[in-house]
């Protein structure tokens, strides 16, 4: 590097685009999704700035994903083993060289707590062949196009890849009872999504099921971004496409406080409980951050602590008030509402993660806690 | 029968975050700064080092880990003189680090095969920084600025090989920093600025010129009132030791020794070819005049002189700046002000 007094010192949009290089390392659906938002958000808070993706093409569905993301100007996809260094961007700050990159995300800064905090979530964009088949789809299955919808999800062991997760898998039993509950109660309609094997529901009129078709996230999204809420039964990654659209989230037995990105979202947290078995007042565990992702299975559960899901009352009791508190939403397929642009052109980082959703305490839901 | 548990017994993670604040602000929640020094030039590397303390001291709680492949002496020597550096990792070649170390997952592809790595959270920085990024133009942009400090165990040893030269410790002097060898300089203009020189700082101020640099770089016969210092023992640590103690760094031709000026905190003055503004950073000045302009040079030494008044003897060692911290990083930075040019 010379100390020649050339070069154009400034980094303004007048000059060349910020260069972000996003590292979307992540094999997980949810993650990667939540990578993805958060790099296009990040990238529209310049006025002119290139956002590149590195990532592992290990996923059938990665692919899908980055064509949702309108943010993306280039993709860096590694099979196998492949990898880039450090030193593809050894270049010195005032060179004309493409290799010059001002930010780079990694994984552990594009933490999903931290969706909140950016000024303008970015929106993904649906291509219309998927829109067109869920339509499609919709029709097919007598859904009245007249009525609003919410998009069901829940985990099973059965995900291929990733398998069994006993704080997270729940058996199907609730979810069917919760889409019966959505339909014959709250007057709506259900659209599950997931994969192939998850157990298949009875014929519930009012019921479509997209988790029969394989690879066919975009399908999925298409039904998200129209959809009331999304209701998710129990921590999964396709909850993580709500954000994408904007659309408000209610996640049920959820393991940690975060998510959702809208105020108009609820977040419900299996009881905690502790070696004696008494639960952990919800307000216990939000002031001493006991539900932050780590402190639970890193420390607490070698201590005697543990979750106990919660009761298919609790998960009507959330539902209901997510179709109070989206009650501005009745229609059927709903417009997407685009996402502003911000016009910054520089961030102050690292940002704190806020929480602008509901923590819909336990305490409220399940006042007569038993042991 | 409800049953609540004693919210006093439960250990406080507040502090864990990420809802309470930023990285950078509670001693639980170190900011994490990675850097990539990957320059093979002295000035390089030194520039990417300072930049990366230099972010790493916009928090007030951090730990700073960087990276360099194979180098020499002189580069190696530099993170030691730099506390605020928490770990540096080295390789024994020129390779660098795959992106791929970054993935905190549990299906990374591709591991650090250091557990090292994983203990000391190098795979989850908050801040990550690429030679592109650290731009020197942006130093002096930094609200706390990076500081060089010499290993306390090396101190000694200089100080006595600087008194053993004959240095007189009871009055101030002016290092003049010596390009590198395969530098491309004009020599005897060099040597004809030196000599001129010593008319206002030796001549009338009865003070030293120190050559400070490349002990291997051949100039010509020097001039009186000017010592040599270049081949001092301790390579690098003695040059900046000598820096540190100067009243200013003259630097007549461009060198790497600047920054360690700047790293400092000790003013220098530089010559430069034209007025074009400068983002050179530190208490720095800049006159516009060539190698034979030796009535701009003395002027610009005797405002120099009377800029530096607070340094009448050997310069005290710089003391960190303990101001708070911003406890935030702008990204991508911009530039710093401009160096100040001196005029007549």
């Amino acid at each position: 590097m010379a100390l020649a007094e050339s070069g154009n010192p400034e980094t303004s949009p007048e000059s060349r685009p910020i260069v972000i290089v996003a590292l979307m390392l992540a094999t997980t659906l949810g993650d990667f999704i939540e990578y993805n938002l958060f790099a296009a958000s990040f990238k529209r808070q310049f006025r002119k700035a290139r956002l590149i993706a590195y990532y592992r093409r290990d996923r059938s569905f990665k692919d899908a994903i980055l064509e949702m993301n309108p943010e993306i100007d280039e993709a860096w996809p590694q099979e196998d083993k492949e990898t880039i260094k450090a030193e593809a961007f050894n270049v010195a700050p005032d060179s004309a060289s493409d290799k010059g990159v001002d930010i780079v995300l990694t994984p552990s800064m594009m933490l999903r707590a931290r969706l909140p905090s950016l000024p303008s979530l970015a929106r993904f964009q649906v291509p219309s062949v998927a829109e067109d088949a869920f339509r499609a789809l919709h029709a097919e299955a007598g859904l009245d196009p007249n009525r609003w919808f919410c998009v069901l999800h829940y985990r099973e062991p059965s995900y291929e890849g990733r398998g069994a997760n006993l704080d997270r898998d729940i058996d199907p039993s609730d979810p069917i009872a919760m889409t019966r509950y959505v339909i014959e109660e709250l007057g709506g309609q259900v659209i599950r999504v997931g994969h192939p094997e998850m157990a298949a529901f009875p014929e519930i009129d009012g019921f479509l099921d997209l988790s029969r078709i394989p690879n066919a996230i975009q399908v999925q999204a298409a039904a998200v971004r129209s959809s009331r809420f999304f209701l998710e039964l129990s921590p999964s990654g396709p909850m993580a496409l709500a954000p994408c659209f904007g659309v408000p989230v209610a996640r049920c037995n959820a393991l940690i406080l975060a998510g959702p990105t809208t105020p108009d979202s609820i977040v419900l947290n299996q009881h905690l409980l502790d070696p004696d078995g008494n639960r952990v007042p919800i307000a216990t565990c939000v002031e001493k951050n006991l539900l932050n992702g780590s402190v639970m299975p890193s420390i607490l559960r070698d201590r005697g602590f543990r979750f106990r899901r919660n009761t298919l009352s609790e998960m009507k009791a959330v539902a209901a008030e997510m179709t109070r508190l989206t009650e501005y939403h009745k229609g059927p397929l709903a417009e997407e509402s685009p996402a502003r642009q911000a016009s910054v052109d520089r961030v102050d980082w690292p940002v704190a993660g806020v929480r602008r959703h509901r923590v819909f305490g336990y305490d409220t839901t399940s006042p007569g806690f038993e042991r | 029968m409800t049953s609540i548990g004693d919210p006093d017994a439960i250990p406080d993670f507040a502090a864990f975050g990420p809802y309470t604040n930023p990285p950078g602000v509670s001693p639980s929640q170190a900011c994490m700064v990675f850097a990539h020094l990957l320059a093979e030039t002295f000035d390089g590397f030194l520039v990417q080092a300072l930049y990366a303390v230099a972010a790493r001291r916009c928090f007030d709680h951090a730990r700073l880990f960087v990276y360099h492949g194979k180098v020499d002496e002189r580069l190696a020597a530099v993170p030691s003189m730099l506390p605020d550096i928490t770990f540096t990792w080295r390789a024994n070649d020129r390779s660098s680090i795959p992106l791929d170390y970054f993935d905190s997952s549990n299906d990374a592809a591709l591991r650090a095969g250091s557990e090292r790595w994983y203990e000391q959270s190098c795979d989850k920085p908050d801040v990550m920084l690429l030679p592109s990024m650290m731009d020197w133009r942006h130093l002096g942009a930094f609200e706390r600025p990076p500081r060089l400090e010499l290993p306390r165990d090396r101190i000694s040893k200089i100080n006595k090989a600087v008194r053993e030269r004959g240095l007189a410790m009871n009055w101030w002097f002016c290092a003049v920093a010596v390009p590198d060898r395969d530098s491309v300089f004009d020599r005897e203009g060099f040597n004809a600025a030196l000599g001129a020189a010593t008319e206002t700082v030796s001549g009338r101020h009865g003070a030293a010129l120190v050559l400070v640099g490349d002990p291997s770089t051949q100039l010509a016969e020097l001039p009186a009132g000017v010592l040599d210092l270049r081949d001092l023992p301790e390579g690098v640590f003695a040059q900046s030791y000598v820096i540190s103690k100067a009243r200013f760094l003259l630097e007549l031709a461009p060198t790497a020794w600047l920054w360690i000026a700047f790293g400092m905190d000790v003013p220098w003055l530089r010559r430069a070819e034209s007025t074009e503004p400068s983002k050179l950073p530190g208490r720095g000045c800049l006159v516009a005049a060539s190698l034979g302009d030796f009535a701009r040079l003395n002027a610009a030494l005797r405002a120099m002189i009377a800029e530096t008044r607070e340094c009448p003897l050997w310069r005290p060692t710089a003391t960190i700046d303990q101001r708070p911290a911003p406890n935030r990083l702008e990204l991508p930075m911009r530039p710093g002000p401009d160096a100040r040019f001196l005029s007549f």
